[in-house]
């Protein structure tokens, strides 16, 4: 029989066809370019490994190429009204819902609504959506001018999920319920869930409930951002999310226990089939865990039918699967770290195998790191380093001792007890462990930021392949290897005599990145920001924060850990919300403020954050300079007392005799105050950014002749309801001939200076 | 794909047969049953003799044991000849080799020659041939020290001067200093000996004590 052949062929050889899938798949998202890799896998296997594979490879790159473009989710039309089938993916942050809906040609979208009334709050959270037919009044989002290439992307996010686009919801109104045995199925599951959440809401201490919830059933909903931050710090963040482990771990245990109570084994696996599918909607279907359940599903298939086939060929069988399910999987950072953790202890064994446990421990946790890495490296721009020792421990700690109390509480929790026994108990022993998190987190050199771009990511992708190929032989020599690549990669941009000002975009608000040549220093000024105006309780959300979507990712991409000077021009919102979150994630040598605004309402978050990390807050009274042998940037206050917008701190920066003056939120009064105290300082700058987002009130004549600038940059959010940078402003520097660069219209505008003087504008598309 | 030796499922489980895209054709734990030493055994049964000298040095790769032992039962003695890949990896050397031969009756009944097989990789030489149908595993050391050189040079064989000289298995080291032996009278300076492996059989041990003296 052929397929008899074929499939004896392709024995040990599956890796290279998922190999083939994968750029089949990215050749037809992202450009053709990537179909090279099909073709070069294919070469490959004509080369190394036989004919037909060679075939079939490049067979299923085409097909995945060709599948993958047809499931390409149409673009959302632009209707007003719409009929929609609520999905298990709701979320509600204070009075604002999103969630995927299915609409009626089995399109999926996102939606975001404003729920207008507390009563209605109450309804979401309490009732079943899941399976609900509404009546949607719908309109398209306007879209967003992006900032740069790493901040958090909707897009993407919306096209990973399969989602053709979002809508702006403005009123709901149920039309009925789903029929059909899925729909069924699907709410009973949902309200499965819910009814576990509320069991554990009302009879676990708070500080357990989260974790409780996200390791029995993978919900995330009670998290909160601080610890999370902790665990992504520690790289242990991955212990939350249900995994293989986790369900291999589940299916043993029922194992074992069904064995003792003297079960057939053949009964036993039939009953993991049927489990295992069970738990998988359970656990709301992220993709590690329809990756683990599926493995163990086809695992079980294969003992009951006495059929041996190589780890390898299943997990990439597995992956086929998978993919043809939902192919939009293959850009979910889960799916990617799960599947390739997963390849990565396939192929070590050869490293794993070691006498002391301590030592095949500590290299389970280095290679499945290193396996993780290009994708830790392209999704988070950091590392952690101090997850290699920590994992070694924790993995053991969350498997054998959280892991089966969080199961045992849970369980608990739903039969019909008042109190959980001894559970204070535990909560201590808990809180203790997160005691323990918090202080290896403090260590220095606990996370790594190593300055990468994403063209890198291909880099990084090799580099990882040469020291899994090392390492078979000479462990030692791929480990110094690793050190020397990291330790090149840190220093080079240390050797780079560019100076770097970046103006990012925003939105409306203002925050600039000056890099001193050499990375010998980084200041930042201001950090956006939204202003907030205040809520009732009910209204109160996490919501979008400038500061940890746009700005730190941005510090992160250019490796930047420590920032030697943050200041705050003025205390408006638009140029300070976003301080608290680069206080939290960067060091901070010391942040300065204009005089007289530390006990401003506005500030108060802010100077919380940098209390706590016991950060020196400075008013700045006098100009100060701040200098490296090769630039020099001076913050310029204006004098008097504290008036908002024209107290904003004016920044010089001079280098390679370029000057560049950043003029923060300065208005005609400010203005005219600074030509008088430092006038003559002022004059001939090359490079201006205008004031005040380029409002009319600011950039007089008289301040632009002195300035006598050859570039004008403007830092405004697209359709502002300001109408920044104003037509006025505009016409003025036309008639002086000075282009402007407006961040609203190309994004985050880099400026780069070479030590010739030459100065080159870059955008970021 | 099958281990050649116990029939076990291969599986492609390094990231090696990953990145080359070969395979092992034998299983991990068949190949770590062979006991690799790699070393230059001294032999000196010939000391003494005419035979003296004749090898300039010699390398092993490994050393005989229960495993090789099966092995070699099957390679040679049942003509298996699809197991001279499981070693044909490392049997590649750089300049060309002149391997033992085998008498040529023996050679027609195997249907192959083994150690040409065992050095498939290589480029091969033959410059010599065996004329006595005798084998040396069924001689003892006296007889086999005793014994008149069963090797004569190929008519008309060209003879270079270094010489990489290849076997199967180095016991006495008395048939590779035979054929060095004969090489050298024909015009080699250097002769170079290299055996897959080493043995050193109990009986020979006893026989050397009891017989001659070393």
């Amino acid at each position: 029989m052929p397929y008899l052949v074929i499939a004896k062929k392709l024995q040990n050889n599956w890796i290279y066809l998922a190999g083939a899938a994968i750029f089949g798949c990215f050749s037809a998202w992202n450009s053709l370019f990537y179909f090279l890799g099909v073709i070069g896998i294919s070469l490959f296997c004509n080369w190394r490994v036989s004919k037909t594979v060679a075939l079939l490879t490049f067979a299923i790159g085409v097909g995945f190429y060709s599948y993958s473009l047809f499931r390409v989710p149409e673009p959302l039309e632009d209707v007003s009204r719409i009929q929609a089938t609520m999905t298990e993916h709701m979320k509600l942050d204070g009075d604002r819902l999103t969630a995927f809906v299915l609409t009626e040609t089995g399109a999926r979208a996102f939606i975001s609504y404003k729920i207008e009334s507390e009563q209605q709050v109450k309804e979401f959270a309490e009732q079943n959506w899941t399976g609900r037919k509404l009546e949607l009044e719908v309109a398209l989002p306007e879209p967003r001018q992006s900032s740069h290439p790493f901040e958090f992307s909707f897009k993407t996010y919306l096209f990973s999920k399969g989602a053709g686009g979002s809508y702006e919801v403005s009123s709901v109104r149920v039309e009925g319920e789903a029929g059909g045995p899925l729909w069924t199925l699907r709410k009973w599951m949902s309200s499965l869930r819910q009814h576990i959440h509320e069991q554990v809401v009302q009879k676990v201490p708070l500080s357990l409930q989260d974790e409780f919830l996200a390791l029995t059933i993978g919900d995330r909903t009670l998290a909160d951002d601080d610890s999370q931050r902790l665990y992504q710090k520690l790289g242990i963040s991955h212990l939350f999310a249900i995994s293989g482990l986790h369900v291999a771990l589940l299916t043993g245990v029922i194992y074992k226990i069904l064995l003792l109570l003297s079960f057939r084994r053949l009964h036993i696996y039939v009953s993991v089939l049927a489990l295992v599918p069970f738990y998988m909607f359970l656990a709301g279907g992220a993709p590690s865990i329809v990756r683990a359940s599926l493995l163990i599903f086809v695992a079980t298939l294969l003992v009951i039918f006495k059929i041996k086939i190589p780890p390898s060929d299943l997990l990439a069988g597995v992956f086929l699967l998978t993919l043809l399910y939902f192919p939009f999987y293959l850009l979910q950072p889960g799916y990617q770290l799960s599947f390739l953790a997963v390849t990565s202890f396939v192929f070590s064994t050869k490293l794993l195998r070691h006498n002391s446990f301590w030592l095949s421990a500590f290299f389970t946790t280095v290679v499945c790191q290193l396996a993780v890495l290009p994708v830790i490296l392209y999704h988070f721009q950091q590392l952690s380093i101090i997850s290699l020792p920590l994992n070694v421990v924790a993995i053991p700690l969350f498997t054998f001792v959280i892991m089966p109390f969080s199961f045992f509480y849970t369980g608990l929790a739903l039969l019909p007890f008042e109190q959980l026994p001894l559970i204070s108990n535990y909560g201590s022993f808990r809180g203790l462990i997160q005691f323990l998190f918090e202080l290896s987190a403090n260590l220095p050199f606990a996370v790594w930021t190593p300055p990468s771009t994403r063209s890198i990511f291909l880099i990084t992708v090799v580099f990882v392949c040469v020291i899994f190929y090392v390492a078979e032989k000479r462990v030692f020599l791929a480990l110094a290897l690793f050190l020397v690549g990291c330790a090149l990669w840190q220093l080079l941009p240390q050797l780079n005599e560019q100076a770097k000002i970046s103006f990012l975009y925003v939105g409306q608000g203002d925050s600039t990145v000056i890099e001193f040549p050499y990375k010998e220093q980084v200041v930042v000024i201001d950090t956006g920001g939204v202003a907030t105006f205040s809520k009732e309780p009910w209204q109160k959300r996490n919501g979008y924060e400038v500061g940890r979507s746009i700005v730190t990712p941005y510090l992160r991409s250019k490796g930047i850990s420590t920032i030697d000077v943050l200041m705050l021009t003025h205390a408006d919102a638009d140029h300070t919300e976003g301080a608290e979150e680069v206080l939290e994630e960067f060091e901070v040598r010391q942040l300065i403020i204009p005089q007289g605004i530390l006990k401003l309402e506005e500030l108060q978050d802010v100077i919380e954050v940098a209390k706590k990390k016991e950060i020196p807050v400075h008013e700045l009274i006098a100009p100060l300079e701040l200098s490296s042998t090769s630039m020099r940037v001076v913050l310029l206050p204006v004098p008097g007392v504290y008036q908002g917008n024209d107290s904003s701190i004016v920044t010089v920066a001079e280098v390679y005799g370029t000057k560049v003056v950043l003029s923060g939120d300065l208005e005609m009064e400010g203005e005219g105050k600074m030509l008088r105290q430092y006038g003559g300082y002022l004059k001939t700058s090359d490079v201006i950014k205008l004031g005040h987002h380029g409002s009319k009130t600011s950039s007089t004549e008289q301040w632009l002749d002195t300035i006598n600038p050859e570039v004008a940059i403007g830092s405004a959010g697209e359709n502002n309801r300001y109408g920044h940078p104003h037509t006025i402003i505009l016409e003025r520097l036309k008639a002086k001939d000075i282009p402007y660069l407006g961040t609203h219209e190309l994004g985050t505008i880099e400026l780069l200076i070479d030590s010739s003087g030459t100065r080159t504008f870059k955008t970021l598309e | 794909m099958k281990c050649l030796l116990c029939d076990r499922q291969l599986m492609r489980d390094t990231w090696s047969s990953l990145f080359t895209g070969k395979q092992d054709c034998v299983c991990k734990s068949c190949r770590a049953s062979f006991n690799k030493i790699a070393s230059s055994p001294e032999r000196r049964y010939v000391k003494g003799t005419e035979l003296e000298g004749a090898l300039d040095s010699i390398f092993c790769f490994y050393s005989y044991n229960s495993s090789m032992q099966n092995y070699f039962q099957r390679y040679k003695g049942e003509g298996d000849h699809i197991l001279h890949l499981v070693f044909s990896k490392e049997l590649r050397l750089r300049e060309p080799c002149v391997p033992i031969p085998s008498y040529q009756d023996s050679s027609f009944k195997r249907s192959f020659c083994h150690v040409d097989e065992l050095f498939c990789g290589n480029n091969l030489l033959h410059l010599l041939k065996k004329t006595t149908s005798i084998k040396q595993s069924s001689r003892n050391l006296a007889q086999r020290i005793q014994s008149s050189n069963p090797f004569e040079l190929l008519p008309g064989a060209q003879v270079p001067e270094k010489i990489v000289l290849i076997d199967d298995i180095f016991t006495t080291g008395v048939t590779m200093n035979q054929a060095a032996a004969i090489l050298k009278k024909h015009g080699a300076k250097q002769v170079h000996g290299i055996c897959l492996v080493e043995t050193l059989e109990k009986n020979d041990e006893t026989e050397t004590r009891k017989g001659i003296k070393l």
